[in-house]
């Protein structure tokens, strides 16, 4: 299928596409804009070739019948053609990569976080209208807010403000069963003298 | 953790909904496409050299965003103020709601779209491009990196581009492939923490029902137990579906009770408010977290029986 109108999943026709700013799908009739980039003509890539190791050649660690082309920067395992992953400036073996070693030195294969700091003010926030659990979240969000302080926000946040937030309501909350607490107390103690 | 980190530079629009939010991001050489569910994020990378096609189509999308639903709640909120206390304000008000409604309207059927971004291996929408100025601007935004990597075509691209396969090579194979892997990761359709979630639902909904129509403190009590039941367990939910243990459809159902609960919470508060306030009563209006209101009660009991019947579907749907 070439390029796909994103309503019906029809093929839009060649002369449609060269109308780029208006393609019209003659099966729905949507209009698209379409921007096809160069990387569609590339050769499809095949298997990767690997040379079988002549007597006296050094080997890969996986596959002894394969030469060994380099070495990883990790373990120094030798590693053939297939198996060598190039990343960062250095060769990796499949082992040491899978074991995530990688991730200690970069973000670019983290896939997803915990964004603590929208949990504790979430956490803080939403009981407020059954205030009643307010006693039991308002530590907990306390407690996330402080705890996970220092771990990394978001890819792509900057701003700690909501932790800061989430502790300022969580402490105003627990200020506030402190102080019903002990005026209860009070007056219950002043009805009883 | 990382001690290195990436500069990324927002494009333009924002998908903002009431759980889920997606944005899309331009670092130095890659597109980074960003979606959130509130408690964590997910990225996929998207790298320039990889990029075959964007497809923007102009399609009618009647979503409500949290702004949308803001204004909406705000111009909502000062029309119940402003029929007490300011009456000649009320119809500016409905002016100014028919308008931006109106406009919603308008801009929702005519000029919202959907993006789509292709590579040789993968497809993939991207919500956050919802609407016909935003796409445009992210457009010529990539078009100008993606240019700087891969060039430009110096010659009509139209006559090659039948003979070439877009996207993923036999996309529905794969798509079939990869929804097999999916429902295997996904979990289960129920646990023990979703059967009780479901059971509370409906036990509050018969209870709430009998309690209607012959009213028993007990019943009350029961009832708002039920309640705490089923916020406990919607939590156990989220946990059991981040752990992979559930499927999403359970957690779709919990956040779905939980806003039930909390709306309804809300609403008797607001109905409260408005009673003291016609009857002349000054000072805060208690609130009534137990006997819910004659016309709030029967909302619960259907609501949380349509919930309880969604929840033995979902949980007894073949795996």
């Amino acid at each position: 299928m070439p390029i796909p109108c994103n309503r019906c999943n029809r093929p839009l026709p060649k002369w449609e596409l060269a109308a780029q700013h208006a393609a019209l799908c003659p099966e729905c009739g949507a209009s698209s804009i379409v921007r096809v980039f160069p990387a569609l003509f590339y050769a499809a890539g095949g298997p990767v070739a690997t040379e079988t190791a002549a007597e006296g050649e050094a080997t890969c660690f996986d596959h002894p019948a394969k030469r060994a082309v380099a070495a990883c920067s990790r373990c120094g395992r030798f590693v053939c053609q297939l198996c060598a992953v190039d990343f960062k400036d250095a060769v990796w073996c499949p082992s040491c990569f899978t074991a995530g070693e990688y991730k200690a030195r970069t973000v670019e294969f983290e896939n997803s976080r915990m964004l603590y700091d929208s949990t504790a003010l979430t956490v803080a926030l939403a009981p407020l209208p059954m205030w009643p659990v307010t006693v039991i979240s308002a530590p907990i969000a306390l407690y996330v807010a402080l705890r996970y302080w220092n771990r990394p926000l978001s890819l792509v946040r900057r701003w700690r403000w909501r932790s800061a937030l989430a502790a300022v309501i969580a402490l105003a909350e627990i200020g506030g069963w402190i102080w019903g607490i002990a005026y209860f107390l009070l007056k219950a103690r002043a009805g009883l003298g | 953790m990382a001690d290195t980190q990436q500069k990324y530079r927002k494009l333009p629009g924002r998908r903002r909904g009431f759980i889920f939010s997606a944005s899309l991001w331009t670092g130095a050489d890659h597109l980074l496409s960003v979606k959130s569910g509130r408690f964590q994020e997910q990225y996929k990378r998207f790298y320039f050299r990889d990029i075959q096609a964007i497809v923007v189509t102009k399609v009618p999308r009647f979503a409500v965003s949290t702004p949308v639903a803001a204004v909406a709640a705000i111009l909502l909120i000062g029309l119940l103020i402003a029929r007490y206390n300011l009456p000649a304000l009320t119809d500016w008000l409905w002016l100014v709601l028919g308008v931006l409604a109106v406009a919603w309207i308008y801009i929702s059927a005519e000029q919202s779209c959907t993006c789509r971004l292709y590579t040789a291996v993968s497809r993939e929408d991207l919500p956050s491009i919802h609407r016909m100025w935003t796409a445009r601007k992210a457009l010529a935004e990539l078009e100008r990196q993606i240019a700087q990597v891969q060039g430009v075509f110096t010659e009509d691209w139209t006559e090659a581009v039948d003979v070439r396969a877009i996207g993923p090579s036999g996309m529905g194979a794969v798509a079939g492939v990869a929804g097999a892997a999916q429902s295997t990761a996904d979990g289960h359709n129920r646990t023990w923490v979703s059967d009780i979630f479901v059971a509370s639902l409906l036990a509050d909904a018969a209870v709430t029902y009998f309690e209607m129509r012959s009213p028993v403190s007990w019943m009350a009590d029961v009832s708002v137990a039920l309640t705490v039941v089923q916020i406990a367990t919607a939590i156990g939910v989220f946990v059991q579906k981040h752990r992979g243990r559930l499927r999403t459809g359970m957690q779709r159902l919990a956040i779905v009770a939980l806003l039930f609960i909390g709306g309804l919470t809300y609403a008797q508060m607001i109905g409260d408010a408005v009673d003291a306030a016609r009857t002349g009563q000054r000072g805060p209006v208690a609130l009534r977290a137990r006997p819910r209101s004659g016309i709030v009660r029967p909302i619960y009991s259907g609501g949380a029986a349509l919930l309880a019947i969604a929840g033995f579907v979902l949980s007894f749907k073949p795996e």
